[in-house]
């Protein structure tokens, strides 16, 4: 790393150290002290800045006497004698409208130089560093009581590769609620699943894959969906969706990107309709004692296509992807008891080539308060099996998960997590690690690193140079 | 192991000795009294400022809404939203309290979102990095504690009961709590928290006690200073109202996806 990048990067940290406030050393009876004057100065009648709104002047009243036997200074303004305004407070912001968002400040540093794309073919992703600048604005509004609508945007521009400078409507839902049922209509994310690893189950979304290799970023759905939810019986939900979303794979400058390119513009939909076809999903889900349960049935144009390898007109090897009709059926399951997490998730699919079962299952166990500490150790141990053989492009399908989260419950919510993937079959690792802090009450600050280590001819063997280190500040507002 | 497993033992057998005396009646019989001045309120929503306190003063707030629903013959459900800091906005925890038998909690994570069951006996972690345990800040049934009357007693000139409770739930963090009533509205004026070793931990101090509906008080400001790392948490309460008619219906696993 060059040291003006290292300064700039310290200085932005000192920076941002700054922004939690700092007061000279006390002693604890000085803080008691202040505590309690803080405590007069709230008794004072209508200070600036503090909330005292009380629901009605008739239900409610000051216990002054009470008061005065504790505080003396309360004598001169009893509570009674204060005006009891509305006053209106964080928690009525969603009812006005709430401004909410995140801008995103990116580095990929690549300490290894890329690999050619076929041997003597020129390198086009050869670069040791990759800026990138995300904004993410979004809107709420509890419009009534029972309506809710809600605006999520994202944007993001990219050093390297035109695919990743992208943009998106996370949301554009309305979602209305009564009683048992609710109703929503417009652009929305849905997850549904149990497991850390993969998500099997989830289908809704398209992956916002250039956004995140880890498939855990999703595209907008527009959809039509009701729910009616019962405590006997469990949610009930359908999905209407339409417009689905193509995946889009990093572009020949992207970093780590496919040897050869998947060309989005000759996509081919095995519905006639192509991308108003009409998908439809269903799911249960229920809750009892310690055990989740969901069943689901989706119905409509897979999220994840085929690749088949064909040249364009110029003779150059592209990658062709198909999107057929599928079925398909999953399950998810967890079971809590104490600190353990039993975790499965299953799924079986058909229209896409031979049909295939896929499973993933383990568990999470957490130590809390871990040797006495307040720090939370977290054991994560899955298994992954797919017997898909229908060219999607999966990078796992007979493999372990294994994994740790450190949680240190401290002001800046400060989390480590790092996990490998090793597949059983030719002892290929990918292994990841992420740091999380919180600085002041805006800033955010994400480390990550991931390495590949293929063996044999697995698919990673196109990453091995990829190895990465990212660094994102956010400013959260 | 350490040296104090043989301490750790004797504080909790002090429960299993402390059952039916006339202290023990009595202290279960004032447990019972604040319990049922609380009940009926249906349901409430509030605003809570919690502002963290360190050993240098540095200060950091979260802004949280809860919303409680009353429920007949077992424990409280609550929704709890984050507001700020804003990394955290939209996240959401749904609490069903059962009393003795473990809470069922989901929590809701908006930028993926998913709704996650949590492990439910992490009673004695910090909530929100600060001072509050989540026992702390759970639903308060008379059954998750066993009670001895040990004196009459003032805080502020107020006359007060002074009793001890003794947690039943093996994953809490407290071998005791003394806690102070006051005699003529039963309200908490002061709880003394004491760690598994039995040392002296945290105190809380609940003040600007507001009464509500001509019968429910509600404190309005609440402190926990932690004796043993010299952190304080303080919650500044607002925008209490109650009766909003809330059902079952809101606080649900669909509804925690809603709520902002």
């Amino acid at each position: 790393m060059p040291a003006s990048l290292a300064s700039w990067l310290l200085t932005a940290l000192l920076c941002l150290g700054g922004a939690t406030r700092a007061s000279a050393q006390e002693t604890p009876a000085e803080r008691m002290e202040e505590a309690d004057e803080k405590v007069r100065e709230l008794q004072e009648p209508a200070p600036e800045g503090v909330e005292l709104e009380l629901t009605s002047p008739e239900t409610t009243k000051d216990e002054a006497e009470w008061k005065d036997a504790e505080e003396p200074a309360a004598e001169e303004a009893p509570a009674e004698e204060e005006p009891e305004e509305e006053r209106e407070t964080f928690g009525d912001r969603f009812k006005r409208g709430d401004l909410f968002g995140f801008f995103d400040v990116q580095g990929r540093f690549f300490p290894q130089p890329a690999l050619p794309p076929a041997p003597g073919a020129p390198v086009l992703n050869d670069y040791w560093f990759n800026g990138s600048l995300a904004w993410e604005p979004g809107f709420f509004m509890n419009v009534t009581d029972y309506m809710n609508f809600e605006l999520i945007l994202f944007g993001r521009v990219d050093q390297h590769d035109r695919n990743r400078t992208h943009g998106d409507i996370r949301e554009a839902f309305f979602e209305l609620f009564f009683n048992e049922w609710t109703f929503g209509f417009g652009v929305h994310k849905v997850f549904w699943g149990v497991t850390e690893s993969r998500h099997l189950v989830d289908i809704i979304n398209q992956t916002d894959l250039v956004e995140d290799f880890d498939t855990d970023i999703k595209l907008g759905q527009a959809m039509i969906t009701t729910s009616y939810t019962s405590e006997k019986a469990g949610t009930f939900s359908l999905f209407v969706m339409s417009w689905e979303r193509p995946l889009v794979f990093p572009g020949p400058f992207g970093r780590p990107t496919l040897p050869i390119p998947v060309d989005n513009d000759i996509r081919i939909y095995e519905s006639r309709l192509k991308q108003g076809q009409i998908s439809t999903a269903f799911r249960w889900s229920y809750a009892v004692a310690g055990l989740d349960l969901g069943l689901s049935y989706f119905f409509g144009t897979a999220r994840d296509p085929q690749l088949f390898l064909t040249t364009t007109g110029a003779g150059v090897p592209v990658f062709q992807p198909v999107y057929a009709l599928i079925h398909q059926g999953g399950l998810d399951a967890q079971y809590t008891i104490e600190g353990w997490l039993l975790k499965v998730e299953s799924i079986v699919r058909g229209g896409q080539g031979p049909t295939f079962g896929a499973i993933t299952g383990g568990f999470e166990y957490t130590f809390f308060q871990a040797n006495g500490s307040v720090v939370d150790v977290g054991v994560i141990l899955e298994y992954n099996y797919d017997g898909r053989d229908n060219n999607t492009f999966i990078l796992f399908n007979n493999d372990f998960f294994t994994g740790m989260r450190l949680t240190l419950n401290d002001v800046g919510s400060t989390e480590f997590l790092i996990g490998a993937f090793i597949d059983t079959e030719d002892g290929t690792v990918f292994i990841a690690a992420e740091a999380a802090r919180r600085f002041g009450e805006n800033w955010k600050i994400l480390l990550e690193g991931r390495g590949y280590i293929p063996q044999g001819d697995n698919v990673l063997e196109f990453f091995r140079n990829d190895s990465q280190i990212q660094v994102d500040i956010e400013f959260r507002y | 192991m350490n040296r104090f497993v043989p301490l750790a033992l004797v504080a909790a057998l002090v429960p299993a000795l402390a059952v039916a005396g006339p202290a023990e009646d009595k202290g279960l019989e004032i447990a019972k009294e604040a319990d049922r001045r609380d009940t009926g309120f249906g349901d409430t929503t509030a605003d809570m400022i919690m502002i963290l306190r360190n050993k240098r003063g540095q200060e950091s707030k979260r802004e949280i809404e809860i919303r409680t629903l009353e429920v007949k013959g077992d424990g409280d459900k609550s929704l709890t939203v984050f507001h700020s800091p804003r990394d955290v906005r939209g996240t959401a925890l749904l609490t069903y309290s059962h009393g003795v038998a473990p809470d069922d909690q989901w929590l809701y994570l908006p930028a993926l979102r998913r709704v996650k069951r949590i492990a439910s006996n992490n009673k004695s972690g910090p909530f929100m990095g600060s001072e509050f345990a989540y026992e702390d800040l759970s639903s308060q049934e008379v059954e998750k504690y066993k009670y001895k009357y040990i004196k009459d007693d003032e805080i502020a000139d107020v006359a007060c009961f002074l009793i001890e409770r003794y947690p039943v739930d093996k994953d809490s963090g407290y071998t005791k709590q003394q806690v102070w009533l006051d005699k003529d509205e039963y309200r908490a004026r002061k709880i003394d928290y004491y760690d598994r070793k039995g040392q002296l931990l945290k105190t809380f101090t609940p003040t600007e006690y507001k009464q509500f509906l001509g019968k429910y008080w509600r404190a309005h400001k609440m402190m926990m200073v932690n004796h043993q790392n010299g952190k304080s948490t303080e919650l500044i309460w607002s925008n209490f109202k109650f009766k909003n008619g809330l059902k079952d219906s809101d606080f649900t696993r669909t509804r925690l996806t809603q709520v902002l």
